[in-house]
């Protein structure tokens, strides 16, 4: 534990350092690319639930056109011996 | 639809620019003495803040009552976290080479080590309590303890010492970051030992000492 009086003191030069000025550009820089990086999200959250739709729609599709819950047709037939 | 759309983007608009006229001045002293580089050139400062503001705008339709202030800090201390470390090695092979010159005013903040710092910063300036500065790091709330308690003695030593007492001999050069711990200064023998809760690592000392 360090003394209670140079913390004080260091909270002060802390406190107390010269505070740079805030550049006139940072609020048009921040929003820029706040609103970029929104945009970016946005267009990949779309992606993502665009893709997941077409791959559900795929599924439905193949479901039906192939129902893979009736078991494979019963085509093996002995064959057809003697003439 | 797209009107509405508009109009809350204005109204998303009026309010951080309230946020950031309020905050910034703040926020980038933060910045600023967390990077260590002095007031009048602060690029990476202006970056990072620049960053976490862009990131707080992002989110500020679902911030949904969380304070606007605190995420910013959050994220730009992740920031400064992620990339500090690195940017330290590159700081002592510059000055190992001779390229850097030391400016007198941030030079005392630029000894300690990003992370000490970054305690630093948080526990002292910004408030913020040793449990959340813990959480929000990720580490045990002993080390942020400790990194703290370091990291004023080694301020205090570099900078408020140095100011009331005249110095004898120009500023010997940077002593090496692994041997900082045990210098026989007279700050950290204070009574660090008893206070620090940690049995473990100094009991069996203790035992084979007398």
């Amino acid at each position: 534990m360090t003394p209670r009086r140079e913390e004080d003191q260091v909270r002060r030069l802390l406190a107390e350092a010269a505070h740079p000025p805030v550049p006139a550009d940072l609020l048009p820089r921040a929003t820029a690319r706040g609103l970029r990086r929104r945009r970016r999200r946005r267009v990949l959250r779309r992606t993502l639930w665009t893709l997941a739709a077409a791959l559900l729609v795929a599924f439905l599709v193949w479901a039906t056109v192939t129902q893979p819950w009736l078991g494979p047709p019963a085509d093996i037939a002995p064959p057809v011996g003697g003439v | 639809m797209r009107e509405r759309e508009a109009a809350r983007r204005r109204c998303h608009e009026a309010e951080f620019e309230a946020f950031v006229a309020g905050a910034a001045g703040r926020l980038l002293h933060t910045a600023t003495l967390l990077t260590a580089e002095p007031a009048a050139a602060n690029p990476r400062a202006q970056q990072l803040l620049a960053a976490a503001l862009a990131s707080t705008y992002a989110h500020w339709a679902g911030l949904r009552g969380e304070d606007p202030y605190d995420r910013t800090r959050q994220d730009l201390v992740a920031r400064f976290a992620r990339g500090a470390w690195r940017d330290w090695h590159l700081w002592r092979l510059r000055q190992r080479l001779h390229l850097l010159h030391r400016r007198p005013d941030v030079a005392p903040l630029e000894t300690v080590t990003p992370r000490e710092r970054l305690v630093m910063v948080l526990r002292l300036y910004e408030g913020v309590a040793e449990e959340q500065t813990a959480a929000q790091l990720g580490l045990p709330l002993q080390r942020v303890r400790t990194l703290c308690n370091r990291a004023v003695s080694q301020l205090y030593e570099a900078h408020l010492d140095a100011r009331t007492k005249p110095r004898q001999s120009p500023p010997e050069p940077q002593q090496p970051h692994g041997t900082r711990g045990p210098r026989g200064n007279p700050v950290a023998s204070h009574p660090k030992g008893p206070q620090d809760p940690q049995p473990d690592a100094r009991a069996p000392r203790a035992v084979v000492a007398p």
